[in-house]
């Protein structure tokens, strides 16, 4: 494993148009992954999660919006700099994706050999018999039973965890060093959800795959995670080691968010829940955009963005309250 | 899948049966066929007589019933202008009709299909702008008028093609594009508007994520879904519109086809020509239909199993 690391996202921003003028879905985020390593990325819906792994990608249709600003070095080579030719050598072969929802993530109408073997065939340029055994291996390795019939099956054949396992094969194809899991297991019921976690544990520690993992399951996090940036409204407002972020959350809205996962040894008359809405992107608060629903808020949160504090090793959080209100 | 298609001859039949019954009382609501073709001199003798060799003189369900037994047995009936079967009529000029129909699928085809993909690829850039403008003037301006224009183009001005009637392959051109004209753009909006769909899906970005190729994506990944509603729109539509409906162009072009002998059997009142030329028309729009569902199938797996 080398010391440098195998992704690096430097303040990556996003713009999406929006009515007239445009909105930034990804704000200034930054963080490095790993080899062996998995970084969770949490956060509500709407937080600008998915478009952080698009972004990377760089997979936002023109008609949606584009990166505007950062970097993104993968192995050593920015990503932002390349043209769409060489982007796309990258694309599967060194960075692959697993989608969220493995009904809708398969095309219909391909046997799932095809859309298996035409990644192996585009990275490795196999052909004939050596491309149908990868394809059976690469299905094997993925432990779906019976690959070599599974090769001619089509998507609405298989059940929604096999289908993620086709999706896995497909990112597993190059092999790459990084792999975007974003929310692979939320449309998988629980036991099949460990099943596919406990997979991707095994292929990591395999081939010191490099993992961005999206979710925003607390559970997971614990589960697969080494380390976790919590995102609110396009930022990370909050990146630390998973034991460090569960023990000592130092953002307000982590705090908020983990009490917000219902413990089942205690009994309570109410879950907890944040009060308030995630704003929304065209209509930002000016200062944090948290403050509108953080009970520590005073007037410096309404008026500057909050500065980014070092509150230990490997631990950021970017709050007002930590940096004493700027006093 | 054999209930399926036992369900589907049943509702065929009932279809039929309905379209034949419907057709057989219109026809009547015309007039009478005897006035037209005995003439005005004619004694009232010789127009009875007429009556009776039609079987005119019978009341009208009793006409009816007679119509269904000898439908049930595919007889359709004598003209009463030419004296032949009227189905051997309509089987004569049936082939004009394919050609129209054929090339005018073809036309409408390979000029819709790619436009809507590329269209749908390149979505605001000014081909797509384009389109769109065409679409609508294709669909807003009747095809009739556009024949006659073609006519005065090409067959008077320019002199390229001929302005009327059947022969070479150059007669079946104008007739065919404008049999097509209106379906070109309601096609190219479809296919359109479908690849857009399918360039949203999960699965496309997933092929993007790929890294394959822009070409790959869009008729590897694309095109292929995209086509399930395009194929519909075509065979229920288009296809049975140009089977069928050539009524418009086979006019103007005078070109001799069964959607020109629905006009003449229509004007001179001969009850069993019309009713064997509709009847075949709306037999085939069922069969069609038929085939559609079979088609799908083949294009999409899901509907297969």
């Amino acid at each position: 494993m080398s010391s440098a690391p195998v992704l690096k996202v430097e303040g990556l921003v996003t713009e999406l148009r929006s009515g007239g003028g445009s909105v930034r879905a990804v704000d200034d985020v930054s963080f490095e992954i790993n080899a062996g390593e998995t970084l969770g990325l949490v956060g509500e819906s709407g937080s600008g999660k998915s478009m952080t792994c698009l972004s990377i990608l760089r997979l936002i249709p023109s008609s949606v919006g584009r990166v505007t600003g950062g970097r993104v070095v993968l192995e050593g080579t920015d990503l932002m700099t390349l043209d769409e030719a060489q982007m796309r050598h990258h694309r599967g072969r060194r960075i692959s994706i697993i989608l969220q929802d493995p009904m809708t993530s398969l095309n219909p109408v391909l046997r799932i050999g095809d859309q298996v073997g035409e990644a192996i065939k585009l990275y490795r340029g196999l052909e004939g018999p050596a491309l149908r055994d990868a394809i059976v291996d690469g299905l094997r390795a993925m432990r779906i039973p019976a690959p070599e019939q599974r090769v001619s099956a089509y998507p609405h054949e298989l059940s929604g965890g096999m289908r993620q396992r086709v999706g896995a094969a497909i990112a597993m194809a190059g092999p790459p060093a990084v792999l975007i899991a974003d929310e692979p297991t939320t449309a998988l019921d629980a036991t099949v959800q460990s099943q596919l976690l406990a997979l991707l544990k095994d292929v990591q520690r395999e081939t010191g795959l490099a993992i961005l993992f999206v979710t925003h399951d607390f559970g997971i996090v614990a589960t697969i995670c080494d380390r976790v940036a919590v995102m609110y409204a396009g930022r990370i407002v909050e990146l630390a080691p998973v034991a460090e972020l569960f023990a000592n959350p130092r953002h307000p809205y982590t705090e908020a968010l983990l009490r917000s996962v219902p413990d089942l040894d205690v009994d309570v008359e109410r879950l907890y829940s944040i009060e308030g809405q995630p704003p929304a992107l065209d209509d930002l608060p000016a200062g944090c955009s948290f403050a509108p629903r953080c009970a520590y808020a005073r007037d410096v949160c309404r008026e500057r963005g909050p500065p980014r504090i070092e509150a230990g090793p490997l631990h950021h959080a970017s709050c007002w309250k930590l940096a004493g209100y700027g006093d | 899948m054999l209930r399926f298609t036992l369900s589907r001859l049943l509702q065929a039949a009932v279809t039929l049966w309905m379209v034949a019954t419907i057709v057989f009382f219109l026809a009547r609501l015309t007039g009478d066929p005897v006035a037209l073709l005995a003439g005005e001199n004619a004694t009232a003798e010789y127009e009875a007589e007429m009556r009776r060799r039609f079987g005119l003189d019978l009341p009208l369900w009793q006409q009816y019933l007679v119509f269904l037994k000898q439908l049930s047995m595919g007889d359709l009936g004598t003209s009463i202008v030419s004296g032949e079967p009227a189905m051997m009529q309509v089987l004569e000029r049936w082939p004009a009709t394919l050609e129209i129909a054929v090339a005018g699928v073809i036309i409408t085809l390979s000029l819709a299909l790619p436009i809507g993909v590329y269209a749908a690829a390149n979505r605001g850039s000014w081909l797509d702008t384009f389109a769109r403008a065409f679409a609508v003037l294709g669909q807003a301006v009747p095809a009739f008028w556009v024949g006659l224009i073609f006519i005065l183009v090409f067959a008077v001005h320019l002199g390229w093609l001929p302005a009327g009637g059947r022969g070479t392959i150059w007669h079946v051109i104008l007739p065919a594009i404008t049999t097509g004209w209106f379906a070109v753009a309601g096609i190219m909006r479809l296919t359109r508007s479908s690849m857009l769909e399918v360039l949203a899906s999960e699965y496309v970005k997933l092929a993007r994520a790929k890294g394959l190729p822009a070409r790959t994506v869009i008729w590897k990944h694309a095109f292929r879904n995209a086509t399930i509603p395009v194929i519909t729109f075509t065979a229920l539509v288009v296809l049975a519109q140009f089977l069928t409906g050539s009524i418009v162009a086979e006019t103007v072009f005078s070109y001799p086809g069964v959607g020109s002998l629905v006009i003449d059997a229509l004007r001179k009142r001969d009850f069993p020509q019309l009713q064997a030329a509709v009847f075949f028309l709306s037999m085939l729009y069922v069969f069609v239909n038929l085939g559609i569902d079979l088609v799908y199938g083949f294009l999409d797996p899901r509907i297969r199993s």
